[in-house]
Order: C-alpha cells, then sequence, then structure tokens
C-alpha cells in the first residue's frame, strides 16, 4: 500500500496542479494503465483546482492499493452550500479571476463524477470533505455485492428452509454443501432468521482502531431500546462513557436527517420521480438492484444512515458500531475511507457491553409511560413504512408495475419487520422496543443536537447488479435459455427443493450452468 | 496526421518545436475543464487562453501540442513547459473559427490521400 498527502494552498493558481502531477509520478512509476491513470489525473486536478479557486485551503491524500487508488481531498471551508446544483454541469460559483484563467466553468465535480468509480461529498462551513475512489483494475465490477453471510455447513440439519424462505433464491444445498451464490445474496437476514440451529450468521468483524482522543459509538435504536427497557438513559450513556470511553451517538439522528433533507429536496427539485424510496436499508437497495433495477432512479440521491454516520467522523480512528444484518456491515465496509478505524461489535457481545455498564446502575422503579404508540412520527412527516420481506416485496413488484393504489411520495422500505427492531440479532419483541423508542426519541432528541449532522448527497450511480451470464457469446447463451427452458418442463414443478435448488426453474439453470446432474430431482422418474 | 503537416501547410508558425509528432484529432476551448476532458497525447488543443494553468496539459496530460491564436505572445512559463515536455507551442495568426477551419480542411485533404 501507498500513502502520500500534499497540502493545498488557497489561491495559489500558479502551483495548480502540481499534487496532481505528483500522484501521477507514482502512478506512473507502479506501471497502471494509462487510461486510468487519466481518469485519475481529471479527477485529481479538478479537485485540486477546487480547493485553489473556492476554499480557504486544504489537503490532498491519496492511498493506493493493488485494486484501488482512494484520493481524500479535505478542504477548512467555507464549503458548499448547495452540493445538489453544484455537481450539475455548468453550474458555476467561481470569481471571475478563475473564469479568466479558463477555470469556473461548472464542470469541475460533474468531471470528478464522471471519472471515479465512487465519489462522496459531504460539505459544512467548516470544510469540505471530498473521497474519489478509482478502481486500478478495470475488470472488477463495482456493482458487485459481497455477501457477508457466514455459513457452518456443519450445523446444517437439511431442513430446506433456508433455499426456499431466501428472497433472491440465493442459496442452494448440492452433495451436503450448503453454499450462497453471491451475486444473488441481497444480505438481508432471512436465512439467518429462519435457520433453527444457525448455520448463518454475519461474515466478519472488522476490528482495526487505534487510539484515539475520543471513541465513537455509534448505537443502533434498537440497542438503545434494549437499555431502555431496564435501566434510565441518562445514567446508561453516563456510565459507559467513565468505564469504556464511548461517546455515543443514536442513529437515529442520521436517519431524521435524512427524512429531512430528502424533504428539502423534494421541495427544491421539480424533477423528482415519485415515490422515492429512502435509502434506510440497505438490504433493500441491494435488493433493488439485483431484482428490480426499473426503481434504482427512485432511490432518493443520499447515502443511508449507517454510511453517512460513518462518514460524519471522517477523521476518527475509534469508531464502534453493532450491525443488526450483514447488509449493514457490507455498505459500511464499501462506504468507508481507509483513514477510519472501525469496531464492528458482534450483536451477542453488545448484549454484554450492556450487562457489564448496567451492574453499577440501578434498575428502573417503575417502566416510562408510553406515549406515541401509533407512531404518528412518520406520517406526518409524510412518509410511508413498509416492513418485512413479504411486503416489501409486494410493494416493489406493485411499484415496478406502477399499481400503487395511492400516491405516494416518500417510502421507507426495511427488510426486517419493523426496521432494524425486527433484526433476529435483537431480543426484544419488535413492536415493544420500536415504541419505547420512538418515545425515547421524541423526548430526547433535542440533547443531540449540538453536533452539526448532515445528510450525504449520493454523487455516485447505484448501478444494477449483473447475474451470472449465461454465456459471454451471445449465440450460445440463447441455446443455453433454451436448454434450462426444455429442462424446466421435465421437471414437475412441484418447486419443492429437495434437489437442493429453491424452485425447479433454479434446479434447470443450475444443470446448465452449473453442470448439475438432472437426477438430483427426487420425482422425475416417478412422474 | 503528422502536425509537421499540419504546420507547413496552415502557415501556422513554431515557437517551440517539439518531439510528439503524430495527431489524432484537434480540440479547440477555452475552458480548462473542458480541455483536461478531451486532453490526450494525440491531440492538438487550440485555444485563446494564454494562462499558466495550460502548463498542465503538458505536465500531466501530456498533449503533443498547443496552438494559440490571433498571434499572441506565449507566456515564458508557456514555453518553457514545452520544452521542458517535448510539445509543440504554436501560434496561429488567425481567430478560432478560422484555425480549426484551415486543419480541418488539411485533415479532410490528408484522409483522402489514404
Amino acid at each position: 500500500m501507498i500513502t502520500g498527502s500534499y497540502s493545498v494552498k488557497k489561491g495559489d493558481y500558479l502551483s495548480g496542479g502540481q499534487v496532481s502531477s505528483k500522484i501521477k509520478e507514482i502512478l506512473s512509476k507502479l506501471g497502471i494503465a494509462s487510461e486510468i491513470i487519466r481518469k485519475i489525473m481529471i479527477a485529481v486536478y479538478e479537485a485540486e483546482m477546487n480547493v485553489i479557486i473556492h476554499s480557504y485551503g486544504g489537503e490532498i491524500s491519496f492511498v493506493i492499493d493493488d485494486e484501488k487508488i482512494e484520493v481524500t481531498v479535505k478542504d477548512t471551508g467555507p464549503g458548499i452550500p448547495r452540493i445538489d446544483l453544484a455537481i450539475q454541469e455548468g453550474y458555476s460559483t467561481a470569481p471571475d479571476e478563475a473564469k479568466e484563467m479558463g477555470f469556473g466553468a461548472g464542470m469541475g465535480l460533474p468531471n470528478i463524477k464522471k471519472n471515479s468509480d465512487y465519489f462522496v461529498i459531504h460539505s459544512e462551513p467548516t470544510g469540505t470533505l471530498l473521497k474519489i475512489l478509482i478502481l486500478v483494475k478495470s475488470d472488477k465490477d463495482f456493482s458487485k455485492v459481497d455477501s457477508y453471510v457466514h455459513v457452518t455447513v456443519e450445523k446444517c440439519k437439511k431442513c430446506l428452509r433456508c433455499i426456499s424462505r431466501c428472497p433472491t433464491e440465493a442459496i442452494r444445498l448440492y452433495e451436503n454443501n450448503l453454499h450462497i451464490l453471491s451475486h444473488h445474496c441481497i444480505n438481508c437476514n432471512e436465512c439467518i432468521r429462519i435457520c433453527p440451529t444457525r448455520v448463518f450468521d454475519l461474515k466478519y468483524y472488522e476490528k482495526n482502531c487505534k487510539e484515539d482522543k475520543q471513541k465513537i459509538f455509534i448505537a443502533p435504536s434498537p440497542w438503545i431500546a434494549s437499555v431502555l427497557i431496564n435501566y434510565s438513559w441518562e445514567e446508561f450513556e453516563e456510565e459507559i462513557y467513565h468505564k469504556k470511553g464511548f461517546k455515543i451517538f443514536p442513529l437515529a439522528l442520521w436517519e431524521d436527517v435524512l427524512i429531512e433533507e430528502t424533504q428539502r429536496y423534494i421541495e427544491n427539485n421539480e424533477k423528482v420521480k415519485f415515490p422515492l424510496i429512502l435509502p434506510v436499508c440497505p438490504a433493500v437497495l441491494y435488493w433493488i438492484q439485483t431484482e428490480y433495477p426499473a426503481l434504482i432512479e427512485n432511490i432518493a440521491p443520499y447515502l443511508g444512515p449507517v454510511e453517512t454516520a460513518i462518514n460524519s467522523f471522517p477523521e476518527q480512528r475509534n469508531i464502534s458500531f453493532v450491525p443488526s444484518c450483514p447488509a449493514q456491515m457490507s455498505a459500511i465496509n464499501s462506504n468507508k475511507n481507509s483513514n477510519m478505524g472501525i469496531n464492528m461489535i458482534p450483536p451477542q457481545e453488545s448484549y454484554e457491553v450492556i450487562k457489564d455498564i448496567c451492574k453499577s446502575i440501578n434498575k428502573k422503579k417503575e417502566i416510562d409511560k408510553i406515549h406515541n404508540i401509533d407512531g404518528k412520527k412518520n406520517e406526518s412527516d409524510g412518509v410511508i413504512t413498509v416492513s418485512g420481506i413479504e411486503q416489501v416485496k409486494t410493494f416493489l413488484e406493485n411499484m415496478e408495475k406502477k399499481k400503487l393504489p395511492i400516491h405516494i411520495k416518500t417510502v421507507e422500505l426495511y427488510a426486517c419487520y419493523n426496521g432494524c427492531f425486527g433484526s433476529p440479532y435483537w431480543i426484544e419483541e419488535p413492536t415493544m422496543a420500536k415504541i419505547i423508542f420512538d418515545s425515547f426519541w421524541k423526548k430526547q432528541r433535542q440533547r443531540y443536537e449540538k453536533k452539526k449532522i448532515d445528510a450525504i448527497f449520493r454523487v455516485s450511480t447505484i448501478n444494477s447488479r449483473k447475474g451470472v451470464r449465461l454465456d459471454e457469446d451471445v449465440i450460445v447463451a440463447i441455446q443455453k435459455l433454451s436448454e434450462i427452458e426444455k429442462i424446466n418442463k421435465k421437471l414437475p414443478g412441484y418447486d419443492c427443493g429437495v434437489c437442493g435448488a429453491p424452485s425447479c426453474l433454479n434446479f434447470a439453470e443450475d444443470i446448465v450452468v452449473m453442470q448439475k446432474d438432472i437426477n438430483g430431482c427426487p420425482y422425475l422418474n416417478k412422474t | 496526421m503528422n502536425i509537421q503537416d499540419i504546420i507547413k501547410t496552415s502557415g501556422i508558425e513554431i515557437v517551440v518545436s517539439g518531439e510528439k509528432m503524430d495527431i489524432e484529432r484537434v480540440f479547440a476551448g477555452d475552458r480548462i475543464s473542458d480541455l483536461i476532458h478531451s486532453a490526450d497525447e494525440r491531440t492538438l488543443i487550440i485555444t485563446h487562453l494564454n494562462h499558466i494553468s495550460l502548463v498542465q496539459l503538458f505536465n500531466i496530460f501530456e498533449v503533443p501540442g498547443i496552438c494559440l491564436i490571433t498571434d499572441t505572445d506565449p507566456i515564458c512559463e508557456l514555453i518553457e513547459s514545452a520544452k521542458e515536455n517535448k510539445a509543440f507551442l504554436l501560434v496561429s495568426s488567425l481567430e478560432m473559427y478560422e484555425t480549426c477551419g484551415v486543419i480541418y480542411a488539411i485533415f479532410q485533404k490528408g484522409n483522402t490521400y489514404q
């Protein structure tokens, strides 16, 4: 891994491009393909000139490994008031002196966007942070989503529940070997939830935290709810700070900001495609990418709450988070920058933290009275919430067919029932946990508003995921398709799952693509 | 197309003579963003700009040559940068539209011969 960092001065047009030149020198020595260098150079040069023209000065740093180059551009203000306008071609706030030199065409951010594979911008009056990622290996598919579900085959009792339950038909059980087709997996919790023997679990917990002045703990709402049931939050918060040094930021802060920012986006933009899907649940976003690509343009142009929360502390080397599902882990891993130190705490372990902290706190004498039981908060925001795999599936199908019964402006879709409260990792009953949390949040939110928290505009496009192509050659692919149809007709159509595939059609595909034996069907010779 | 053929036929003046002779296309513009987006090692740039910002077209984007127009005297930094990068620095006496027209005609002729 190669890293470097250079400072850029305000208004120093004479030195404009020097940082880009230095980075280019390094890239050339590494033997990176010239067309990739060109893309990187356009993006970095535009970013460098933006710092010179628009900011009080800043710094450009980069990290290169064998897969990608990640460039971070950070300045000290005054920030971009309207990022949504700044990324439009031709919009410029450059001073006349810059325009006389040929700059300020309003093409800076659009050019950066065009030339990067991933691009995040976060701006506030104290500074703008721009992260550009360009893949050095051009064969890597950026729409690819890795599966973060870990499979312990030895625990499998072959009950086949997971195979029929998986919403994207990603699980197979062939030759006693249970495995997940990663190009189908959307990292939801369904297999984890349904398996009676805990074959499935979250795959991997990154722990690369370093010592830092502050330890940030981004607390998911269900985790807070499980504290609230028995203990006073103020006491708990104080105790966890004393014992572990954690400064807690509820994830709900970024969920609220996302809703508010989306409302503003709707008010300020005429070309919004309704219903706008709030990117609250990364599993639903992966699902849309995989099976409903026509709905991608309905996704609100912001990062989800988890990714935004992590990116609100770009310089922090000690951020802890408890993921509620594999999708949140995947979202964090694809949106963190390499400076961050992230500590993913397994949910089971997070309960141990609660137990440990609560030893020294007294239990509540009486349970708080709960208001707002019917969840009016969301209704007043004009946001419809749909949760649970089956409900979301029906909703997305209707939305794709333009058959929604009523006009909906904004919708939150959660793969788990009652959102993250319904994750199998949280032991409290989801409805009650949500009510308890909502009631708490209504009263406590203002305590956390001192720190400025923003939504982060999602500048890079969400692409549809590519499944497995039947063949590179279209003619061969067509032949294979007709072969699949033929085999499917031979199969009984019971979709029983005994063969190890979720449906007869899936089995027919696997026979052709994965060379499975048609005799794996138990009914074939008996029907 | 060989850049020397363009220079010979068009009457464009050479300020710095370079070594990168082959060009495949010409791009004319006055906005740096447009220029860098189109610049590569086979593109001749035509521009009104006579500013230090052009230096990076040589350094970073390795253009084989830049042609200024309307008899502009290039600034020293641009001349030095062209020399360092062994690239052409040219000056046309014509306006941008006419300069482009002349070079376009030469390109067309070159293609006809081929």
